[in-house]
């Protein structure tokens, strides 16, 4: 009676990565790849079936395409069931993404859009726990009877923040609220869970770890920890202790720099910290001052580290840069009215009000730099 | 530099020569009226300076006197740092010049020719001439010397060398500096309108901000299109989770109704006792109206009975009169009758002897039928042997019609020939001679002749004929062709073939008229026909009794007067008969009525008899009429109390239904509203899963993140270019300020003293003047601090203002040196007031600096007071070899 799964959630398919930039784009490329990594995995370790607990798709208006691609990684892998759930993402119903076509009458594929448990292997009874409301004040679990009696192997699936364990700061004015002591007091011998992208694993009262998130499969973003995993589950028998394994999924490599410019009149020491970074996406932030003239190089160094990488974010709020001990090209240097006019920027340039001022009095001194560079070669 | 005199010869209206201008030590009033020629001493001094004297240009050969062949000539002498010079020049052709220094000892030539122009110009920091009408070349003194010439009198806008000249080349901003200010306002005029008000439409940050617009505008769409979206989300989830509530509301309604239901029966129970009263009520009520019925019934019958009386005695009297009219009616009947007999008795009689009459009268008819036909036929017959007779008369060649129009044609030539006159006169007066008029002989003497003369020697058979050229035949001819033609039809003259033909044509005539006798005795039958018809004739008489002939109108009257009695019978026979069958229509009618007034008598009889019996039961059934009525309204009292009793009790068993009936009502009106509304929501549920399923199946997602993607990046861009643009202003804002305190830096005193003069001048009205990079006003301070744009100002104004400028700089210059400013009537129109001001402004910077003043004008009297010395062109300009001019003309103060 032994069942093997794979836990997975939140594949957030379609998502537009606004806040990657350039890297938006293979974020999202990367992501249907990892889940055929996934599936296949799940092949390899020889699974009873694939648990999905909910936001598999970014939204309900996704575009076509994306539906379409994820519809031929599901039918490229049938040999394995995979039960499914809609999280708050991708809410079942009118409208939904999965009345379409392309996820759809697949044999292999169920997702369960009500809370009727479902046998889904000998002796193992699924209890999946819709979202049906993003604003849903319900905790499903409550709803979830004893099974303690029941000799078969009980796993619920659902979709939420798990309360007064591990997100406290989320715990007010919460929405999908999932208690964990139903999964005690149900007899559940494993609750799957999905919303958080990072993976937890949430120990009972006897230190057994009966509830975990696997979060999702590819990171999204630089703030999740201990994301692009799934986990692998085997329950031996009624009320034994699940064994858990977490499986790497996740393709791309995240990574956040913060750089700080002391008084450095070239970009090498920058340069050097880039090439120890080998992270395929990477959020630097750049601190301190340079001289205006310094910028020119520092523009090339980040365009050659951009075309390297597969993303990178440059926060420049944190950077400075000085007019004030800009040199004037050769030739500029015996008219003191152009030194006039540098130093006029500069003065303007420190004295500016707000930062839409300072950027465009330094883009004025950054022209004007450019224009008599040109201009002086002649 | 200051001026000391000029001399010049054969120069235009200064014809001959020389002619000298002494300038005087500090101011010169150079005046004469008009066209007097003060301004061609101010061309020729600026060509005795600047200009090239040799070449073919137009404005060298303008320059000699009209008609003078002499050349032009100038001569300048002038102190240029502290040396006496002197400048000579010829003008025209390959000129000449000559650059003197003059000095205790005489004068010594510095250079010659074009040297000597170059030396020159270097000396005063001018350049080469470019021309008569350029002046940017003369370095200061365009500043120095001001010409009437319009183009040439506004202050110079000029910079660099200008400046230079001025000593002022601190003020203009370097080369590298203009080329940057012109990219910045390349870029600017590349972006923005000519007034920097907006954006050029055809620069790329309009184009961006409108298709940013159209694409929010889009966003909003989809925004619009996905709120919908979730609006019917959210109404879909709404009548979702109100749908149990609608059901239970439905399951609570039909509870209530059935409750209703279960108390309007137990009302219907308490109501069963109602209609065993209504059926009492309504037995008794039966029994008063059969009493009442009763009573009425025998009141009808008596008086039907009474009606049938007189209905019945009515019966009688017509029965009456319908078996006397029966009576009437079989008389006439029989009268008819015997009538009719009689005709018909006649009318055989005349019957019979018509049928005895007729065959005599056909076998007569017959007969003399045959007859007619016999003679006829015997007629026919001699006829015909007539008319072949006359055709065997009429056989054989005849002379045709035609034969006869032409024998009758020769006759008629013939009588032509002979009637007419003879055509020769035959005069023969040699009877030896045989002559033939005509085929006659003609004895001697005088003949004529028709046709032909034949004059033959007697023997001969030959001789001389003698025709007329056109004469036809010879009658001789005509008369032998004549009797030939008549032989040929057996006549020996013409007269006797006339009388042939009459005969031949009364013949025809004959003939003619036996066929058209024997064609009627025919009458369009044929002798065949006819014998055919007397044979059958024969066969119908043979073995009848012969019957004359004359008895024919005998029978034949006999028979039409038995036809005539018997048609005038029969007619009244026919008219017996119509009456007769009038009659029987009347006869029948009689009898039917009869039948019928008898039927009706005999109803009215029976019908009294059933109502007399009637009203014989009903009065024994029913006893008297009183005894009746009054068990009638015993009943009728006691009905109505019982009714009052019913109807109290209806009335509060129907109040009692009405309330029940009323909550059941109300029960099933809820039920069918929680119905509706269940249906109505299912129907929602329904509109709005197709609704949301055909949205999400639009690629609203899709759509919507492309055209936020565009929108990104749209923004994106337009920031970076209106950040971009906004610099360039800032630069050029920070540039255009540099540069205006660069040049305010060095032009700073020349501005304050142009701003000083002008101040003094109109008494302090404009007080300050602002000077453009190329020492050009700018603007002037007018009343009330405010400042007013100098081209804004009046004539008067601007012409002071220049003059003012004008003398600002040279006034800085002669910090360095003396110099000598040249004004071509400066105030031409500036108010006499100002003007003294300025004399006065003159006067007063003469004294304070080595300032020397030179002005052309023809109004001299303006300037009265001015510490000058005065030429008038018209009377001074004297011959050099005469006394000092400046001797003898003075000053004019």
């Amino acid at each position: 009676m032994a069942f093997r799964f794979l836990h997975t959630s939140d594949w957030q398919m379609g998502m537009k990565g606004s806040g990657l930039g350039s890297a938006a784009e293979a974020v999202s490329r990367a992501r249907l790849e990892s889940l055929d990594r996934l599936l296949t995995l799940a092949e390899e370790k020889g699974v009873d079936a694939v648990l999905a607990a909910g936001d598999l798709f970014e939204k309900n208006d996704v575009a076509d395409e994306i539906v379409e691609a994820v519809g031929a990684i599901l039918r490229r892998h049938s040999a394995i069931p995979i039960h499914a759930i809609p999280g708050n993402h991708d809410l079942a119903g009118p409208g939904s993404v999965w009345n379409r076509n392309a996820v759809n009458d697949m044999e292999h594929f169920h997702l369960h859009r009500d809370f009727e448990p479902v046998d889904i292997a000998e002796g193992v009874v699924l209890h999946p726990c819709p979202v049906k409301s993003i604003h849903g004040q319900k905790d499903v679990l409550a709803d979830i009877p004893d099974l303690t009696g029941d000799p078969r192997i009980h796993v619920a699936l659902a979709h939420g923040h798990l309360l007064g364990q591990i997100f406290d700061d989320h715990e007010k004015g919460v929405s999908l609220p999932l208690d964990p002591a139903h999964v005690e007091r149900s007899g559940l011998d494993f609750l799957a869970l999905g919303h958080w992208h990072g993976l937890r694993r949430v120990a009972g009262a006897d230190g057994v770890v009966r509830i975990a998130y696997s979060g999702t499969h590819e990171q999204t973003h630089w703030r999740e920890r201990e994301a692009g995993y799934v986990l692998l589950v085997d329950i031996e028998k009624k009320a034994a202790p699940p064994h858990l394994e977490a499986l790497r999924t996740g393709a791309l490599t995240w990574s956040r720099e913060a750089f700080r410019f002391e008084e450095d009149r070239h970009v090498n020491r920058l340069q050097e910290l880039l090439n120890g970074r080998t992270e395929d996406i990477l959020h630097l932030s750049l601190e301190g001052e340079i001289p205006l003239d310094l910028e020119a190089d520092l523009e090339t160094c980040l365009r050659n580290e951009e075309a390297r990488r597969t993303g990178l974010l440059v926060d420049r709020r944190g950077l400075r840069i000085l007019t004030d001990d800009a040199s004037l090209p050769e030739g500029a240097q015996l008219d003191p009215a152009l030194e006039l006019v540098r130093k006029r920027l500069a003065e303007a340039i420190d004295a500016a009000g707000d930062d839409e001022e300072r950027h465009i009095l330094l883009e004025a001194a950054r022209l004007y730099r450019r224009f008599l560079t040109e201009e002086a070669r002649g | 530099m200051k001026l000391i005199s000029l001399e010049l010869s054969h120069w235009r209206r200064f014809r001959g020569g020389p002619h000298r201008v002494t300038f005087g030590e500090r101011g010169t009033l150079v005046h004469g009226p008009n066209e007097a020629g003060k301004s061609t001493l101010f061309q020729a001094l600026r060509h005795a300076l600047f200009d090239r004297p040799s070449g073919t240009a137009d404005w060298l050969k303008g320059l000699p006197s009209y008609g003078s062949s002499a050349t032009p000539r100038v001569r300048l002498e002038f102190e240029l740092d502290g040396r006496h010079l002197a400048v000579e020049k010829e003008f025209g052709g390959k000129g000449s010049t000559t650059l003197e220094q003059i000095g205790e000892g005489g004068s010594q030539v510095l250079s010659e020719g074009m040297e000597a122009v170059g030396q020159l110009v270097d000396l005063l920091g001018a350049e080469l001439g470019r021309g008569p009408l350029k002046r940017d070349h003369w370095g200061a003194f365009q500043w120095l010397f001001m010409l009437q010439d319009p183009t040439m009198r506004g202050i110079p806008k000029v910079r660099g060398a200008a400046l230079e000249a001025l000593g002022m080349d601190g003020a203009a901003t370097s080369d590298l500096f203009e080329q940057v200010a012109r990219r910045v306002a390349d870029e600017i005029n590349d972006k923005f309108t000519a007034k920097r008000t907006g954006f050029k439409k055809n620069s790329e940050i309009p184009r961006l901000e409108e298709e940013l617009d159209d694409l929010r505008a889009r966003r909003e769409e989809y925004l619009r299109e996905r709120a919908d979206l979730a609006e019917s989300a959210r109404r879909y989830e709404e009548i979702r989770e109100e749908l149990p509530r609608l059901k239970e509301a439905v399951e609570k309604a039909t509870e209530e109704c059935e409750r209703d239901v279960k108390a309007l029966g137990e009302r219907e129970a308490e109501d069963r006792d109602l209609p065993r009263l209504e059926a009492d009520l309504k037995q008794a009520e039966e029994a008063l109206r059969s009493a009442e019925e009763s009573l009425a019934a025998r009141r009808l019958l008596e008086k039907r009975i009474e009606e049938l009386e007189g209905e019945l005695e009515t019966a009688r009297r017509e029965e009456i009169d319908a078996a006397a009219a029966w009576k009437s009616l079989e008389a006439e009947g029989r009268q008819l009758a015997e009538e009719r007999e009689r005709l018909l008795s006649r009318s055989h009689e005349l019957e019979t002897n018509l049928k005895d009459m007729r065959p005599c009268l056909e076998t007569c008819k017959a007969r003399a039928r045959a007859d007619l036909l016999t003679e006829k036929l015997v007629q026919i017959a001699e006829m015909s042997r007539a008319i072949e007779a006359e055709r065997e008369a009429l056989a054989g060649p005849h002379p045709t019609a035609a034969d006869m129009e032409r024998i009758r044609g020769l006759a008629v030539k013939i009588d032509v020939a002979r009637a007419a006159d003879p055509r020769l006169l035959i005069t023969c007066d040699d009877a030896a001679l045989d002559v033939l008029v005509d085929g006659v002989p003609m004895e001697a003497g005088e003949g004529r002749a028709h046709d032909e003369v034949l004059v033959r020697i007697p023997g001969h058979e030959g001789g001389v004929r003698i025709r007329t050229a056109d004469a036809g035949p010879a009658l001789s001819e005509l008369e032998a062709e004549l009797q030939r033609q008549l032989s040929a039809h057996g006549a020996a003259s013409l007269e006797e073939l006339a009388t042939h033909l009459e005969r031949l044509r009364q013949a025809e005539r004959r003939l003619g008229a036996l066929e058209g006798e024997r064609k009627g005795l025919l009458a369009d039958a044929t002798v065949t026909d006819l014998e055919a018809e007397l044979k059958r004739l024969r066969e119908f008489l043979d073995g009848r009794e012969p019957v004359p002939k004359e008895r024919i109108s005998e029978l034949e009257a006999a028979v039409r007067s038995a036809e005539s009695e018997l048609e005038k019978l029969q007619a009244r026979l026919r008219d017996v008969d119509k009456r007769r069958e009038a009659w029987q229509l009347a006869e029948t009618d009689g009898r039917t009525a009869l039948l019928e007034v008898q039927n009706r008598r005999m109803s009215w009889e029976a019908t009294r008899k059933e109502a007399a019996r009637q009203l014989d039961d009903e009065r024994d059934r029913v006893g008297s009429t009183a005894r009746l009525m009054r068990r009638c309204e015993e009943e009728r009292e006691r009905l109505q109390r019982k009714r009052k009793d019913f109807e109290k009790k209806r009335d509060e068993s129907k109040s009692r239904r009405l309330a029940a009936d009323n909550a059941l009502a109300t029960s099933k009106r809820r039920l069918k509203d929680a119905r509706e509304r269940l249906q109505r929501a299912r129907e929602d549920v329904a509109s709005l899963t197709d609704r949301l399923d055909r949205l999400a199946a639009s690629g609203l997602g899709t759509r919507l993140d492309e055209v936020e993607r565009r929108i990104d990046e749209r923004r994106k861009r337009l920031a970076v270019l209106k950040r971009r643009a906004e610099a360039t202003l800032r630069l050029e804002s920070v540039m255009t300020e540099v540069r205006k305190e660069t040049f305010a830096a060095v032009t700073g005193p020349v501005r304050t003293k142009a701003a000083d003069f002008l101040s003094f001048v109109t008494t302090g009205r404009y007080e300050d003047m602002e000077l453009g990079d190329d020492l050009h006003p700018a603007a002037l301070s007018g009343p009330h601090q405010t400042l007013e744009r100098f081209e804004d100002g009046s004539e008067g104004l601007r012409e002071l203002a220049n003059a003012m400028l004008r003398l600002a700089v040279a006034v800085t210059l002669c910090e360095e040196a003396p110099q000598a400013l040249v004004l071509d009537d400066p105030c031409a129109a500036v108010s006499p007031a100002r003007t003294r001001r300025f004399v006065e402004l003159l006067n007063r910077l003469m004294a304070e600096h080595p300032l020397q003043i030179v002005i052309l004008t023809h109004r001299p009297e303006e300037f009265d007071g001015l510490d000058a010395v005065s030429v008038d062109v018209q009377r001074d300009l004297v011959d050099p070899n005469a006394a000092d001019s400046r001797e003898e003309t003075g000053t004019s103060s």
